[in-house]
């Protein structure tokens, strides 16, 4: 069992924007969290990353609370942000070092990883340059290679596939397989559901701070009565039946 | 375009107002009173020695004032923003810089009148110039000037750098013809000429304007480099926002950073270290502090005034880099790695203890010179119990978060 959130209230202030959210996301799973602006998405994510602290209930990864152990738990994990957060100050390659020695890695493994990844990337002749400069693809990439170079039980992915050029997407979905083989569990939060209802497992639909619905596809189907849908379907049945 | 001109021209005196504010303090200003005053005196000494006539008077200052025609740009107070605002009224835009070019004028015309008055007795004395020519030579160099600027605004419609080359390389030959001729022959010459190269310059500008596109990029580009240049002139003396947050790769560096052997322990300190010693700001304050203190210490003669300043001058580096600690809080992705925080203070508490020993020591080698060596083993005690004391002791209870 990789994450269990169970109870899970919280917000900015007290006012919560999450009210009693449960669910789990077992390994080798890739769980697709959607919902509207202002669903709580984000929300969601940085209570389990661990930026804000629930107000009530209780985030486990791997059966360990942040609270407890918290370098157990954040060297479990590692995230994407939707919007790239780098150092002005370190070239790609320093990213890359800074990142073995934070996660304490293996400084050759992660090297052969980080080779690989960054000529998926095509990004293998620019080590020596400052991501700070790159276009927003690119630094898309940078913070991807960072947070798949190391080996984590759980990646959370925020909106991956804006910005990314379609073959970075392909790159990134064979990566994300690649993860999930060794038996790793995602979670990512999109807008685009086609994508989305390809490539993940599980949904967990998210509206006004409330799980509306969880499960995979044809168990979304039967919760919403439509045989005969697809994601973005049942993604506006839930929009309708909120504005009713 | 002209009233754009003038509100753009407020806001740059206001923010220029601002830092002189910073740059001509009274400490400053005593310090330049001083200088000037040093200058004067030896330069007074110097013109007793002189047996007229020099005979490389003329010809050094020939170099001289072509030298001081490179003073000023044009300044056209463009923003980047306005490559896209501003695109469509390019033509109107004309008289935004016409008076741009006006307003440039005047601070060179007003560094050409400090110099030739400060040259005056040299030239009285040095040379067979009269007085007079002095007035002759001031009309010359605006004469000059004016043209230069009309080159300079030119050079922002025109798409080859190399034609810009070109007319920069040509215009500093016709200043030295120009200048040579009113020094060896008159400056009633002088002024002749420059009136005939302006006559033809302002001929031929029309024309070439009337079809002329401007370049926008490069215009924005040249006003952002001279802006650049006069902000890292104020920062010496203040921090300029413009240049806080810059970062350049420094690459002569790069040896000191390898001397880091980074692991998961030192993951800040790897942090740390990269960011001061490539970011602006907290390198600039340092090494500024560290100067100031050098040279300060330098001059004062009794060892225990210079002790005591020498151990402020380590508290007030210490203290100025405290909120350096936070410099990474915006980066969420510190927030999510796996180190422990005592670690985070630990690194941070190295650094700066690193810092002020590399300042304790170049204080102690300054110290050397002046004093006597049982008063010197004093000062370096008491150096060093100040940077143990304030970031061994000081710091980790600072730093600690309230619980």
């Amino acid at each position: 069992m990789s994450l269990e959130v169970e109870h899970l209230t919280g917000g900015y202030s007290h006012v919560p924007v999450l009210k009693d959210l449960n669910f789990t996301i077992p390994e080798q799973t890739v769980v697709g969290l959607i919902g509207l602006n202002g669903a709580g998405k984000s929300t969601t994510i940085k209570n389990i990353i661990g930026i804000l602290t629930p107000q009530k209930g209780t985030i486990k990864l791997n059966g360990v609370t942040l609270a407890g152990e918290p370098e157990t738990y954040r060297k479990s994990m590692t995230f994407v942000p939707e919007t790239p957060v780098l150092y002005p100050a370190l070239t790609l390659r320093e990213h890359i070092e800074l990142t073995i020695m934070a996660y304490d890695l293996d400084s050759e493994k992660a090297w052969q990883q980080a080779g690989d990844l960054l000529t998926r990337f095509r990004l293998n002749k620019r080590l020596d340059w400052f991501p700070a400069n790159f276009s927003k693809g690119m630094q898309q990439k940078v913070m991807i290679v960072c947070a798949f170079i190391v080996p984590a039980d759980l990646y959370i992915i925020d909106e991956p596939f804006t910005g990314l050029d379609p073959l970075a997407i392909r790159d990134l979905l064979t990566i994300i397989e690649q993860q999930k083989a060794r038996g790793a569990a995602v979670l990512m939060s999109t807008h685009v559901l086609a994508t989305a209802q390809q490539y993940a497992d599980r949904f967990i639909l998210l509206s006004g701070g409330e799980i509306r619905a969880q499960g995979t596809l044809p168990e979304l189907k039967q919760q919403f009565g439509m045989t005969d849908a697809n994601l973005d379907d049942i993604y506006f049945k839930m929009i309708d039946e909120v504005a009713q | 375009m002209k009233q754009l001109w003038q509100q753009r021209l407020r806001q740059h005196h206001k923010q220029m107002l601002k830092y002189s504010r910073y740059v001509f303090t009274e400490f400053f200003m005593i310090a330049i009173f001083i200088f000037v005053g040093a200058v004067a005196y030896s330069y007074s000494n110097l013109l007793d020695t002189i047996h007229a006539p020099l005979w490389w008077a003329k010809p050094g200052l020939l170099i001289l004032f072509v030298a001081l025609l490179s003073v000023g740009r044009l300044a056209t107070l463009l923003q980047d923003a306005d490559t896209l605002f501003l695109l469509p009224k390019e033509r109107a835009l004309l008289t935004y810089l016409l008076a741009a070019r006006r307003y440039s004028l005047w601070l060179p015309s007003l560094f050409f009148v400090i110099m030739l008055g400060a040259l005056l007795p040299f030239q009285v004395v040095a040379t067979n110039l009269a007085p007079s020519s002095s007035l002759g030579l001031f009309v010359v160099l605006v004469a000059l000037k004016d043209g230069q600027l009309w080159l300079q605004l030119v050079a922002n419609y025109d798409d080859q750098p190399q034609r810009i080359r070109q007319w920069r390389v040509l215009f500093y030959l016709v200043a030295a013809i120009v200048i040579a001729a009113s020094l060896w022959i008159s400056p009633l010459v002088g002024i002749g000429l420059a009136v005939v190269a302006e006559f033809g310059l302002r001929l031929y500008l029309p024309r070439f304007l009337a079809s002329a596109v401007l370049q926008w990029r490069t215009a924005v580009k040249n006003e952002n480099s001279r802006m650049l240049q006069l902000y890292r002139l104020i920062n010496l003396f203040t921090d300029v926002p413009q240049l806080s947050g810059k970062v350049h790769r420094r690459v002569y560096l790069d040896p000191v950073l390898r001397l880091f052997k980074g692991n998961h322990q030192r993951t800040f300190g790897y942090l740390y270290l990269h960011e001061f010693l490539r970011g602006t700001e907290y390198l600039g304050l340092y090494l500024r502090l560290l100067v100031i203190g050098a040279v300060i210490l330098w001059f004062i003669p009794l060892w225990w005034i210079a002790t005591l300043l020498g151990a402020i001058f380590i508290y007030l580096v210490g203290f100025q880099l405290l909120p350096f600690y936070q410099i990474f809080n915006e980066n969420l992705l510190v927030h999510l790695y796996p180190v422990p925080l005592t670690n985070k203070i630990q690194s941070f508490q190295h650094l700066v203890q690193g810092l002020l020993m590399i300042q304790a020591v170049i204080f102690a080698l300054v110290m050397l010179v002046s004093s006597s060596l049982s008063h010197w083993l004093i000062f370096v005690v008491i150096e060093l119990v100040v940077v143990l004391l304030l970031t061994r002791v000081y710091f980790p209870r600072r730093l600690q978060p309230e619980k």
